[in-house]
């Protein structure tokens, strides 16, 4: 009987272990044409003032946003001071400086190419305050980053944070050619051209939020950012990340909060419904149009730090490795260019040499190479410290 | 005469002698000599049985049959002279146990205990000819006859039993006989217990104290008690006058190939009210649930007209009524929260359970406060006899009750407990499960006492805990607690008031230390003390009515948010007590017309204020509930009645028996709710919260009209039902769109009030009895809701009708069990119900480096059907009545296709892109085993 019974046992726990599964959903539904606008804007006063301009789309795909283009924007003060945005392309307008006065609200004025008008409510300016720290922990599967920041005036309440990731990483192999056009077809690789070494970024996906309305001072005390895992290449190296931090209004606050639960729920079983959310653009020829997005205003913050593969367990050894072993393209001119000519998919690693003597490329293929292979570029940013 | 406590009683086919008499009686062709009586002389010391029946042999020509082991030890001393023989065997046998009976053919039969039976049971061939049978046995069967000096314990069927002041004149008017219905192995009531007469047609049911009061013509008749899952009984009276009888039922030996003929069971044909569904213990232990635990609620989501969203989810939605709209009553305590664990059990222990009954139609006078339905579980009272109990084993929980007398007779208890132990299956999930914890408890504790004939004293404690944390540093703790006393007191046999008063709670709480600096605990809680005092009253055969009055007081803290520990920087916020008294007084009558048609008309009238101190905002009057249209704050002090609402409360339902088998029946119900559930999860989340009405929240009410045809056929072992409904809901909490529902200090900008309507059909077949038995249940219903007042601020769906989360149109269940044998039986459900509404997003937007899903229409779609079926064998131990300990096996497989039932389908952004995902509470078959001990 104990025989059975911990096989029952463990057949319920095989089960348990399925439990609670996830499978991917398709909609059997069809969307509705939809169409609506949708605007990002931060409207900053001590950096550039992007604004994002695209439209809704159905659910089946997600394929690059269709960008609206050709909008005449303006970022109007209550002071009666106007600021047109210029149009930078995809999409985006914007302006990398405006002399706007913390004192006074303001609003965005969109008058797209489909000859339609839209304003925002007045927005008003908030300062953000300086980030006390960015600082992290490390756990059992990466390091954990947070933000840490106050405001001495108790003022700021709601906070936004994004971040941009840049890590450096190595491919399989170094490779010492480069392949030109004319014969001999491979050279020395010149260091500035170097594949081994490159830098990713990443961009915050999600929406971080935090509030400290529930605290007697204006504290943010180790507020989340994100977690690095360590069995991916950003902490193989040197990774870095900038935090931007900009202080809301608790409507922009609320909107996001809500955009936030309804986009990114985990699917527990408590989950809150989706429901409707309400920015704060408002289309003037039809005012019941919907309008997707929140306008703020005011300043950011900035703060990037570094963190060192010597300061993390030395126990975490993620390195690119590459299976394929190197195989050796000799010395002729067809096959140096079949091998290593445009488009095909080698690229040189070393000289080969048969009995001292130079005879031919040992060669890999460019994913084990060529770290630009795996979405970085190979030069160092202008803020990187090695 | 006490009560009957023995086991040969009427097993009358069990002894090769008995048997034998049988045959005989079927067999014998022979014609009845006539003989007349000669009187008796003897004078015999010391003498054997056997010697003495020789003698009366001799002297009187009539043949004993005996079984001569019975009597072998007996010695008796016999002197009479010149007396009739029946005399003689009076004297002989009085006080000793021994009966004798004599047939038509005046052959006489003697046996230890119970009389043998002359004839065949009322019910032996058809119930056609029970009224024949019956009125020829009068003659036959041994009348002896008892004053009723003292209550009498009616126990044997063949007994003439004499009620009243024993009268010679003639016998005219009607009087009354009431008493308990009791199980005569442990003395605990038998409710529902059909207790009536056949000519002319009177019958009454013993009620949640197994007592009955049924007024019947002075004169002879044959009294018939029937009880599902008891042996159908009678008792013969010779009534003079008003009087008591108690009588003890015994419980049914499942006689496999039996069929029993029950007349009066038809209760689903008989009763006047409808909607009302009544399951035994028994019945909801046979039916396989997850993790093998018998579970209430789940047998009851098996019924019509009751739907639930989800595996997770114990809350029940009954003809359209959201989860909070249902009164669930635990022996006269409310329970706010049915679910321990996520939803995967309820709070009830099902060894403590005695029986379940959900009005979902009419809904008694006694009963308000909730729109839906009242679900009313009932434990059991504890065995007055003898210490017994129970212990279960499962893989997740362990269970175990321990019942008996403290006063033999007179005070029981009963103590049941429940605890999981799921931390340890918890730890063996995948990583991101894997620190969640989750445990939960509950405790029970009954206690009832019988001060004298007239007055009891019933005694019930509560207590449920939940723990649990998900993977991350926030616990949720939530828990009931409910004590309560209640004293019945007979008046007369036709009078009884029940007087209760008790105090239930439920709270819960949050928090989460993991960051000194926000470190916080979430506090909420329901405090309500209540006094109710309800009177029965059974004026005559034709007029039953129920009268009482109840009052409520609330307390409510709705949210409190404190910092933990000395760093945390959090401000204590806390939001106002709220205070209520919620009254009623009521009165109903059940008129029975005429034998085919009764009515039961019922009024309600109650009155809710909202009490100080407090302070509630104004809002400029026409405009929406909003921040912009605060007008201005007023302060009350303590005890203010600052807003009062009050309401009759309609309850009518009539029945008309077309056909013995046949009946319709009709009703109409309003109902008021002052309190309201808010939430914006699917499920009935444990953090959910409650609102009382105040002067910006006005009650919900609603009102409901259903129709119903019942019939039964094959002798009353299959009921067929169906009814129809139309439900009318208003001022229906919902939330607006962002809604904040945790600690807030204005909860009415945030709500709306919004209409419904529900309709539907229900069909049930029904077999309880048997090898083959369960149910099959099929509901076709709409649940609609509206919010189209401009005013009120936000139009859901642009104004119009919106299904509700739980509107699943279709919805069939199947609920079987076969019996192999007394030991070995299985059983098999199987459910289909349309997945319900779910909102999916209409398209998609790029913000915040991300693709996000764009929600419209609030439940515009529907999540994948819902399919399941699961298994599963109840392997009893040997039946040896007298071993110390019974056990038996519940093996079961739940869900047993594996399908994979969508419980939601959500999509989330992930990295940047959307994802759509079903989640399925279950993926798999879950098997599981329970193990069981009774002592």
């Amino acid at each position: 009987m104990s025989l059975s019974l911990k096989n029952i046992t463990s057949t319920l726990l095989l089960a348990l272990v399925l439990t609670r599964c996830k499978d991917p959903f398709v909609s059997p539904y069809v969307s509705p044409p939809t169409g609506y606008l949708v605007v990002e804007a931060f409207i900053t006063g001590n950096g550039p003032t992007r604004v994002t301009l695209s439209r809704t789309i159905p659910v089946s795909g997600n394929v690059k946003p269709p960008t609206e283009t050709k909008a005449r924007l303006q970022v109007e003060g209550d002071d009666n001071s106007a600021y047109t945005l210029d149009e930078l392309g995809n999409g985006v307008y914007g302006v990398d400086a405006l002399p706007l006065n913390p004192t006074v609200k303001y609003r965005l004025r969109i008058h797209t190419a489909g000859n339609k008008d839209y304003l925002s409510d007045y927005v008003p300016f908030r300062s953000t305050p300086a980030i006390d720290s960015i600082n992290w922990t490390v756990d059992n599967s990466g390091v954990n980053i947070f933000a840490n920041t106050h405001d001495p005036s108790n003022n700021t309440r709601y906070y936004q944070w994004q971040y941009v990731e840049t890590w450096k990483y190595t491919s399989g192999e170094y490779s010492n050619g480069i392949f030109q056009k004319d014969k001999p077809f491979v050279v020395d690789r010149n260091p500035v051209d170097q594949i081994y070494y490159c830098w990713k970024n990443n961009i915050s996906t999600s929406i971080i939020l935090g509030s400290s309305i529930k605290l007697a001072q204006d504290v943010i005390s180790r507020q989340l950012l994100t977690h690095v895992s360590n069995d991916g290449s950003q902490l193989s190296i040197k990774y870095s990340i900038l935090v931007t931090q900009y202080a809301l209004s608790e409507d922009a606050y609320n909107y996001l909060t809500l955009m936030q639960r309804n986009t990114e729920t985990l699917g527990s079983i408590f989950d809150a419904q989706p429901s409707n959310i309400k920015g704060n653009v408002h289309g003037l020829s039809n005012p019941a149009e919907q309008v997707i997005g929140f306008i703020s205003a005011g300043t950011v913050q900035r703060q990037r730090i570094f963190i060192d593969r010597s300061q993390l367990p030395r126990d975490w050894r993620y390195s690119f490795s590459c299976a394929l072993p190197d195989t050796v393209v000799p010395l002729d001119s067809a096959k140096l260019w079949a091998f290593f000519g445009p488009g095909a998919p080698f690229v040189p690693v070393n000289m080969h040499f048969t009995n001292g003597l130079f005879d031919g490329w040992s060669a890999n293929g460019a994913y084990c190479v060529d770290c630009r292979t795996q979405g970085g570029a190979n030069t160092q940013p202008s803020f990187w410290q090695n | 005469m006490t009560a009957c406590t023995n086991n040969k009683a009427t097993m009358f086919a069990t002894t090769p002698f008995r048997l034998l008499t049988l045959i005989l009686l079927m067999l014998t062709a022979r014609t009845a000599l006539a003989q007349k009586d000669s009187l008796v002389t003897m004078d015999m010391k010391q003498a054997r049985i056997a010697d003495v029946l020789e003698e009366l042999e001799k002297q009187t020509g009539r043949r004993f049959y005996y079984d001569t082991t019975d009597f072998d030890s007996t010695r008796v001393d016999v002197s009479v002279r010149q007396q009739s023989f029946t005399k003689v065997l009076d004297a002989i046998f009085t006080d000793r146990d021994i009966t004798y009976s004599i047939d038509q053919y005046h052959r006489v039969f003697i046996a230890r205990g119970e009389a043998i039976r002359t004839d065949l049971p009322l019910d032996f061939f058809d119930k056609k000819d029970s009224g024949k049978v019956a009125s020829e046995r009068e003659d036959t069967a041994r009348n002896r006859q008892e004053q009723n000096s003292s209550l009498q314990v009616a126990a044997l069927e063949n007994k003439l039993y004499t009620v009243g002041e024993k009268t010679d004149g003639p016998l005219h008017g009607i009087v009354n006989l009431a008493g308990y219905t009791r199980d005569a192995k442990t003395g605990e009531p038998v409710v529902g217990a059909s207790i009536y007469i056949e000519n002319p047609r009177i019958g009454v049911f013993s009620d949640q104290f197994g007592y009955y009061s049924i007024s019947l013509p002075r004169g002879r008749h044959i009294l018939n008690i029937q009880s599902i899952g008891m042996r159908d009984t009678r008792r013969l009276l010779m009534v003079y006058g008003d009087g008591k009888m108690n009588i003890d039922l015994r419980t049914q030996v499942m006689t496999l190939k039996k069929v029993i003929v029950s007349a009066e069971k038809a209760s689903n044909v008989r009763r006047t009210e409808m909607g009302v569904q009544k399951i035994d213990i028994k019945t909801i232990k046979q039916v396989p649930v997850v993790f093998g635990e018998a579970d209430v609620l789940r047998v009851v989501m098996t019924l019509p007209g009751v739907k639930t969203v989800g595996e997770a989810s114990t809350g029940l939605n009954v003809r359209g009524g959201s989860a909070d709209q249902n009164l669930v009553l635990f022996n006269d305590g409310t329970i706010y929260n049915t679910a321990h664990f996520f939803g995967m059990f309820s709070a009830f222990n099902p060894e403590v359970v005695k029986d379940v009954e959900l009005y979902k139609s009419s809904i008694p006078a006694k009963y308000g406060g909730r729109l839906s339905s009242v679900l009313d579980i009932n434990s059991r009272e504890g065995n007055k006899k003898e210490i017994t109990g129970s212990a279960g084993i499962g893989l997740l929980t362990s269970r175990f009750n321990i019942e008996g007398p403290l006063v033999k007779e007179k005070t029981s208890f009963i103590l049941g407990g429940r605890t999981t132990y799921a931390n340890w299956l918890l730890a063996h999930l995948p990583d991101q499960y894997k620190n969640s914890r989750a445990s939960f408890y509950d405790v029970n504790l009954n206690i009832s006492h019988e001060i004298n004939k007239s007055n009891s004293l019933y005694f019930m404690g509560y207590l449920s805990q939940d723990r649990f944390n998900l993977n991350n540093d926030t616990t949720y703790g939530y828990g009931n607690r409910n004590i309560g006393l209640k004293w019945k007191h007979v008046f007369s046999n036709k009078i009884y008031s029940l007087v209760a008063a008790g105090y239930d709670r439920y709270q819960y709480n949050i928090s989460s230390k993991q960051n000194p600096v926000n470190a916080y605990k979430l506090g909420f809680d329901i405090n309500q003390l209540y006094l109710r005092a309800h009177f029965s009253w059974f004026l005559s055969s034709s007029h039953t009515l129920e009268f009482g009055v109840n009052t409520l007081r609330y307390k409510l803290h709705p949210g409190s948010y404190t910092p933990e520990g000395k760093p945390s920087l959090v401000v204590p916020d806390v939001l106002q007590t709220e205070q209520a008294l919620e009254s009623a007084a009521y009165i109903s009558d059940r008129y029975a017309i005429s034998s085919a048609l009764s009515l039961e008309a019922g009024l309600r009238y109650s009155i809710y204020s909202y009490l100080g101190p407090n302070q509630v905002n104004n809002y400029a009057p026409g405009q929406p509930i909003t921040n912009d249209n605060l007008i201005n704050t007023k302060n009350y002090g303590s005890g203010a009645f600052i807003k009062t609402y009050s309401n009759p409360e309609y309850r009518l339902s009539a029945r008309y028996i077309i056909t013995e088998n046949f009946s319709v029946k009709a009703g109409y119900n309003t109902q008021r709710q002052y309190i309201h559930a808010l939430s914006n999860t699917t499920a009935m989340a444990p953090t959910d919260i409650w609102k009382l009405s105040d002067p910006n929240i006005r009650p919900q009410s609603g009102d409901q009209v259903s129709l119903g045809l019942y019939r039964n056929f094959k002798s009353n072992t299959i009921e067929t039902s169906i009814e129809v409904y139309y439900k009318r809901i208003k001022n229906f909490l919902d939330y607006k769109s962002g809604a904040k529902l945790i600690m807030n200090h204005h909860i009415e900008t945030d709500v709306l009030q919004t209409k419904g309507k529900a309709y539907g059909v229900e069909l049930m077949v029904k077999k309880l009895t048997g090898k083959f038995n369960g149910w099959l249940s099929y509901t076709w219903s709409r649940t609609l809701l509206r919010q189209d007042d401009p005013n009120a601020g936000e139009l859901i769906n642009n104004g119009s009708f919106y299904p509700a989360n739980y509107d699943k149109p279709h919805d069939v269940t199947v609920v079987s069990n076969y019996r192999f044998s007394h030991r070995f039986s299985i059983s098999l459900n199987a459910t289909y119900s349309t997945g319900r509404p779910i909102t999916l997003p209409i398209g998609i937007f790029y913000y915040a480096n991300s693709w996000r899903t764009l929600y419209a229409d609030r439940n515009a779609y529907r999540i994948p059907d819902y399919f399941r079926t699961d298994f599963s064998m109840n392997i009893e131990g040997n039946h040896k009545v007298h071993q110390k300990t019974h056990n038996s096996w519940t093996i079961g497989v739940y869900n047993l296709t594996g399908r994979r039932n969508a419980y939601s389908v959500y999509y989330t952004s992930e990295n940047g892109a959307v994802n759509g995902y079903k989640l399925s509470i279950f993926g798999s078959a879950i098997p599981y085993v329970n193990f069981n001990i009774r002592f």
